[in-house]
């Protein structure tokens, strides 16, 4: 079970990144729509919402195939208002389900992140429940389709006693009393999502609920111009007493219509009950053990010295700062285990190295590099003492390819785990520069790795790179998915650069207390 | 470059943008150009059939004085046989009930049956299956219940592409096409 779950992820990793990679080669990285999956859905939302609500002003209970169709025949507002509602919900469910996909693939998928993923698979059903009223709404041929579908799997619950399937067999008129509880629950269904959204980002600090600029506005012109260009399908007029032989069809409502035609709706319940089973155990059997990598982060009290950046650094709101039991007149931190997603980032934001998970404080990570990485740097000659800091989930061609440059490779769990320190440790020991190798900010597995790296290595956020340490001998950039080539072309480059450089005195066995912040009554 | 990626990364929009527009317009097949049916709705209140008899005065002393009800009666709701045949070929037998647990509630009878467009002759019994002159003492024609009855025996050209719909009008068999 846990192998196959343990293949699954990998299976669904790979896919992803050989879909990143194919789109980083010949489009912009930065904007890769599949990093901003989660946003793009979140957004899409919006458009629906400010789309939707201007449709209503216009739909009727009591005529709803005419209202509709006088909305599309509107050459202006009407129609494309419209077709961009249509279209925007093919692509919200598209965008929530590869998001879905990617967090599992990364293994975002347990513990802390058990309610995002539970409400994330709420998020869909709702989303396409709520497609699913809509489509009737439009009481068109595809509508009557929808609902008889529908109606088929309800009648089979021993809800109602009158099968739901009468009201579309033809003897009277569907009631608009119908129309307007399925407006009713159009309507409802969005606004259960809006509280779903909030549950599901709930857990993590500062969530990014937009998509970078370009791609809002590249999505909202893209949309209205398909809406302008091939407008939506309506079919004509829902009548009972028709049997259409085709309905228009849609991607993300009737892929599974033809399937469940003509089954019967056990089975039908059935699958979708195991769909939704295997869904909601995921966050259950993806479970690591907390211990290893997995093991949640804690605080040293003897060195916290209560600044706080910890709690502000913390992709997970897992630290707070609560009064200290001894003498000393600080707050101190302390971490919530049950928060703590073990991503190590805290680690890195410590000026005295007080808090990380076990073996990755900074502490943990300078006496690495003293017994690990220093003694290859005694010799050779400056450009072979270029040190690459990657990020474990870079592009693992990379390591070879770095390798073959000469480069002296040092993974990390994110970059947003490496402790500045660690950088001037480096450099003040033999390494001619060092090469900092990221992934691209939005595909950050610990959420925010990248943004805090780079504000502490350049803008002096806590614990920052002091700023005795040359500049020039540190670099930090992006290895995006596929584009190894063009990582090793930059560190090509910054070693050049740095070997031009003269080279630094080499400090023999400095004090690593040296390194660190005031350090009050403490020992490294 | 980047600004050629960033060109590259709108092809690719536009492509994926077109290719979700093309999907809604393809046509999904459904009931195909040459179908028709003849489709039956209609609700039954199926009649009673009780049993009843009236108490000695012996009997009813016996009871708590709340309980002195003269006339007593057991029973249950009637089932009906719905048949239908389609150019002298049966197409159903069915005995249906009443829904609900003790079948007591009203009998939906919703039924479609896929038929070749043209003229069909279409022949629909719906009768009670209990004799009319039940075993038991006694019988209840409910008020509002369905008649005892209902036949239709009638030629139809039905399209293809429509329902002919059968329903119960005024306490009879109606048949009724778009
Ligand atoms: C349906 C619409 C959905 C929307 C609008 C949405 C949106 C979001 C957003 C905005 C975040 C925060 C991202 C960040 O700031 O880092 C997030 C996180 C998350 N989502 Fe979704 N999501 C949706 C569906 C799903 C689905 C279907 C799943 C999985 C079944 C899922 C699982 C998760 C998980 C596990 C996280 C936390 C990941 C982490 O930060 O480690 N979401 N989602
Ligand atoms: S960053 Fe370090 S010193 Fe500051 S509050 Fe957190 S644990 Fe304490
Ligand atoms: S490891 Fe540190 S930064 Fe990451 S969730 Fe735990 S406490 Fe927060």
């Amino acid at each position: 079970m846990v192998s196959l779950v343990g293949a699954t992820e990998r299976l669904t990793r790979r896919t992803l990144r050989a879909l990143d990679a194919l789109m980083h080669r010949v489009a912009d990285w930065r904007l890769n729509p599949l990093h901003q999956s989660g946003t793009i859905a979140a957004y899409l939302l919006a458009v629906l919402t400010v789309t939707g609500l201007y449709l209503i002003l216009f739909y009727r209970v009591g005529a709803p195939a005419a209202s509709v169709q006088r909305i599309a025949d509107d050459p202006w507002l009407g129609s494309w208002m419209r077709s961009v509602h249509r279209y925007a919900t093919d692509l919200f469910l598209v965008a929530a389900v590869i998001h879905g996909a990617r967090v599992f693939g990364q293994a975002r998928s347990w513990g802390p992140r058990a309610r995002a993923w539970i409400s994330g698979v709420a998020l869909v059903g709702v989303g396409l429940a709520c497609a699913w009223t809509g489509f009737v709404m439009a009481w068109d041929s595809f509508g009557q389709r929808v609902a008889l579908a529908g109606a088929r799997l309800f009648d089979v619950l021993p809800v109602l006693s009158e099968p739901v399937t009468r009201i579309f067999a033809g003897d009277r008129p569907v009631p608009s009393a119908f129309f307007f509880l399925n407006l009713f629950v159009h309507i409802g269904l969005p606004l259960m999502m809006g509280v779903g959204l909030w549950l599901h980002v709930s857990k993590v600090a500062r969530p990014v609920l937009a998509p970078p600029r370009p791609l809002r506005w590249g999505m909202v012109v893209g949309l209205i111009v398909l809406a302008i260009v091939l407008p939506a399908p309506l079919g004509p007029a829902a009548d009972p007493l028709r049997l259409p032989a085709t309905t228009p069809f849609n991607l993300s409502t009737s892929w599974w219509i033809p399937l469940a035609d003509g089954r019967s709706p056990l089975l039908v319940w059935s699958v979708v009950s195991l769909v939704v089973a295997v869904a909601v155990a995921v966050p259950f059997v993806t479970r690591r053990p907390r211990e290893g990598s997995f093991t949640p982060s804690v605080v040293d009290p003897r060195l916290c010295t209560g600044c706080d950046q910890c709690t502000q650094d913390c992709p997970w709101g897992a630290i707070t700062m609560v009064p200290r039991d001894d003498d000393r007149p600080t707050l101190v931190a302390l971490v919530d285990p049950a928060l703590c997603v073990s991503c190590g980032i805290c680690a890195a934001s410590c000026a005295p190295m007080g808090v990380g998970p076990d073996g990755r404080t900074g502490r943990h990570q300078l006496v690495h590099i003293r017994s690990r990485v220093l003694p290859g740097l005694r010799t050779g000659d400056a450009a072979a003492r270029v040190v690459a800091v990657l990020c474990g989930q870079t592009d693992v061609a990379l390591r070879a390819q770095l390798g073959a440059e000469g480069a002296v490779i040092h993974e990390v769990p994110c970059i947003g785990t490496l402790h500045t320190s660690v950088i001037e440790l480096l450099l003040r020991q033999g390494a001619s520069g060092v090469f900092v190798a990221g992934c691209p900010p939005r595909d950050c597995a610990a959420r925010e790795g990248p943004k805090w790296t780079e504000l502490r290595v350049y803008h002096d956020r806590e614990a920052e790179l002091q700023a005795r340490v040359d500049r020039r001998r540190v670099l930090l950039t992006t290895a995006p998915a596929g584009l190894a080539g063009a990582t090793v072309a930059e560190f090509v480059a910054f070693r050049d650069a740095v070997v031009a450089l003269d080279q630094p005195t080499v400090e023999d066995d400095i004090d690593l207390r040296l390194l660190c912040e005031p350090l009050e009554k403490t020992a490294v | 470059m980047i600004w050629l990626r960033r060109v590259v990364l709108l092809v690719l929009g536009g492509l994926a943008a077109w290719g979700l527009a093309a999907s809604s317009a393809v046509d999904l097949p459904w009931h195909g150009a040459n179908a028709a049916a003849l489709r039956l709705s209609w609700v039954a209140r199926p009649e009673r059939i009780e049993t009843c008899r009236d108490l000695t005065r012996e009997e009813l002393d016996e009871r708590p004085a709340h309980m002195r009800q003269a006339r007593e009666c057991v029973g249950a709701s009637a089932t009906y046989r719905l048949s239908i045949a389609v150019d002298g070929q049966p197409a159903v037998e069915r005995v249906l009930r009443g829904a609900g647990l003790r079948n007591d509630r009203a009998i939906f009878v919703l039924d479609e049956h896929p038929v070749a467009p043209g003229a069909r002759r279409v022949a629909i019994r719906f009768t009670r299956v209990e004799p009319f002159e039940a075993p038991m003492d006694s019988t209840d024609v409910r008020r509002g219940a369905v008649p005892r009855d209902l036949a239709l025996d009638t030629v139809v050209t039905i399209p293809s592409t429509a329902v002919a719909l059968v329903s119960l009008v005024d306490g009879r068999l109606a048949l009724k096409l778009p």
